[in-house]
């Protein structure tokens, strides 16, 4: 589904964030790319979902290298990838509503769909009651829950999250892992950059990164 | 698909962004647009006046009396074979009554009660618009002609716009090309600041997969939009204007004239047209950046 070949990114024609790394992620794979900060994570996760594109080597994504890849088409496969950001990316000034609404409106759903799907995405999270309040007024924890329901809510074929329960409390981390889980279980393909280990782990292929390559690969 | 509701969403928040913006590119328009309808009813007011019976675009040559039928049929030929004359129309006098009557109004002290015989008849020569200049030439040879009495052409203010209908025209292109930049300029900065404004939520949209129909379709309409608000104000008050004019100064119905379908259809045409043009010059410029 995702496969990557000699990939390196190189910013500055001095900095090597990625460094000639292979890799083959199935369809339906539960992936952990685990490193300390700095070591690439984030920056192979952009690759994947064409926000960067490879100083060399190449990336294919559903079959299609990336680098051959109209923007239009590019656009096409990110409708059907949800990411998690790390800084969230969400519209400050808008909702939380109008926020979880968005991709949903991209893809042209109807709107008596998209309402419903976003209150029940938000209730699963425990946003129901912020609905109306803007992005910007959110706290952390809730801003992640809402780019998680964001990346979430249109059943994508594959995600990708850079740290996506970074900002959250215990118990809510180990529900949201639970529900990364849950729809691996269903046939998404799930890729999750973290700095830290995870239970979850123990169910996943994990890839450890460090200085830009890959240090290890497991189960 | 995209559902147009969606589009109408993003502009109803564009507009909830930036209202006071919105209304002065509105106002703006309009004013513009304004400009261009005058040009409009300026060249539309040329082009009546150089039609006009005496004016340096067509010549009156009035008949000898008892000039006899014959004798007319036989100088409207010759007329008509002169290379200047694009049309020559036979006025008897009871006819030359009525028009003064049309362009004065039967009140005027200077056709009321008048009789028709006293008037001599005449011809009335309109001349194709490239010799309008040289009116002066033409009435000499057309003065030459046995059987003419006199010939009158050029009025005081209506012969010379009549006769300045070409330089006219071209100062009304310029004009019109101007304003119509203008327009677009306006247009493109308006819609600039809105993108510039709204930056943040145009990246996050594209990082989620919008196309650019979905982003910028927005733009596009709220700046047709305001090409066509701004133009259906702009005519509403320039006719507003004429028919003003119309009430007030009588002696200007002959030539002031509302603007035809056609040409109120080219300036929304042409407001549309240059306010999305404007709009995807602005679109343009946020891609490429």
């Amino acid at each position: 589904m995702i496969i990557l070949d000699n990939v390196t990114k190189i910013y500055h024609d001095t900095v090597y964030a990625v460094r000639d790394i292979s890799l083959n992620i199935e369809k339906g794979d539960l992936c952990f790319i685990v490193g300390p900060s700095g070591a690439g994570k984030t920056t192979l996760l952009k690759l994947m979902f064409g926000m960067e594109t490879p100083s060399r080597g190449t990336v294919a994504i559903f079959g299609r290298n990336l680098a051959g890849l109209s923007a239009s088409s590019i656009q096409a496969i990110r409708r059907h990838t949800g990411f998690v950001f790390q800084d969230f990316r969400l519209i400050e000034d808008w909702t939380v509503f109008s926020n979880a609404a968005i991709i949903l409106e991209i893809l042209g759903k109807p709107a008596v769909y998209v309402r419903g799907r976003v209150w029940r995405m938000l209730k699963w999270v425990g946003l129901q009651h912020k609905v109306y309040e803007r992005a910007r007024d959110l706290s952390g924890g809730e801003r992640q829950r809402l780019a998680l329901v964001r990346a979430m809510i249109h059943d994508p074929d594959i995600i990708l999250a850079d740290e996506p329960v970074g900002n959250l409390d215990e118990s809510m981390a180990r529900y949201m892992m639970n529900v990364f889980l849950k729809l691996n279980k269903k046939g998404t393909t799930i890729i999750i950059a973290s700095h830290r280990s995870d239970p979850l782990m123990d169910y996943a292929k994990i890839i450890q990164m460090e200085r830009g390559g890959i240090a290890g690969e497991g189960a | 698909m995209i559902r147009f509701y969606y589009i109408l969403k993003l502009i109803m928040r564009g507009v909830r962004l930036r209202p006071w913006g919105g209304l002065l590119t509105l106002v703006s328009c309009w004013f513009a647009l304004c400009q261009l309808s005058v040009v409009l009813y300026t060249v539309n007011v040329a082009d009546r006046i150089s039609t006009m019976p005496a004016t340096s675009g067509s010549i009156v040559a009035y008949l000898k009396d008892s000039t006899p039928q014959a004798r007319i049929t036989q100088m409207e030929k010759v007329l008509c074979a002169m290379g200047a004359v694009s049309k020559v129309q036979y006025i008897p006098r009871q006819s030359g009554l009525d028009k003064m009557k049309q362009w004065l109004g039967a009140q005027s002290p200077l056709v009321e009660g008048v009789d028709p015989r006293i008037l001599p008849d005449a011809f009335e020569i309109t001349l194709k618009r490239e010799y309008a200049d040289k009116v002066a030439v033409i009435a000499l040879s057309v003065g030459k002609i046995a059987g003419v009495d006199d010939v009158r052409y050029r009025k005081g203010l209506i012969g010379s716009i009549a006769g300045s209908f070409s330089r006219i025209v071209f100062g009304a292109s310029v004009l019109g090309a101007i304003v119509v930049i203008c327009l677009a300029l306006v247009i493109f900065l308006s819609i600039r600041v809105g993108i510039i404004s709204r930056k943040q939520e145009i990246e996050v949209m594209g990082m989620l997969g919008a196309n650019y129909l979905f982003i910028y379709a927005p733009y596009l309409i709220e700046a047709g939009t305001y090409g066509f608000l701004g133009s259906i104000a702009a005519l509403a008050t320039t006719g507003i204007g004429i028919t003003y004019l119309q009430i007030h100064f009588t002696s200007m119905q002959a030539f002031l004239r509302p603007m035809d379908t056609y040409q109120a259809a080219t300036v929304v045409f042409f407001a549309c047209f240059c306010s999305i043009l404007g709009a995807l010059l602005a679109i343009k410029r946020s891609i490429d950046a």
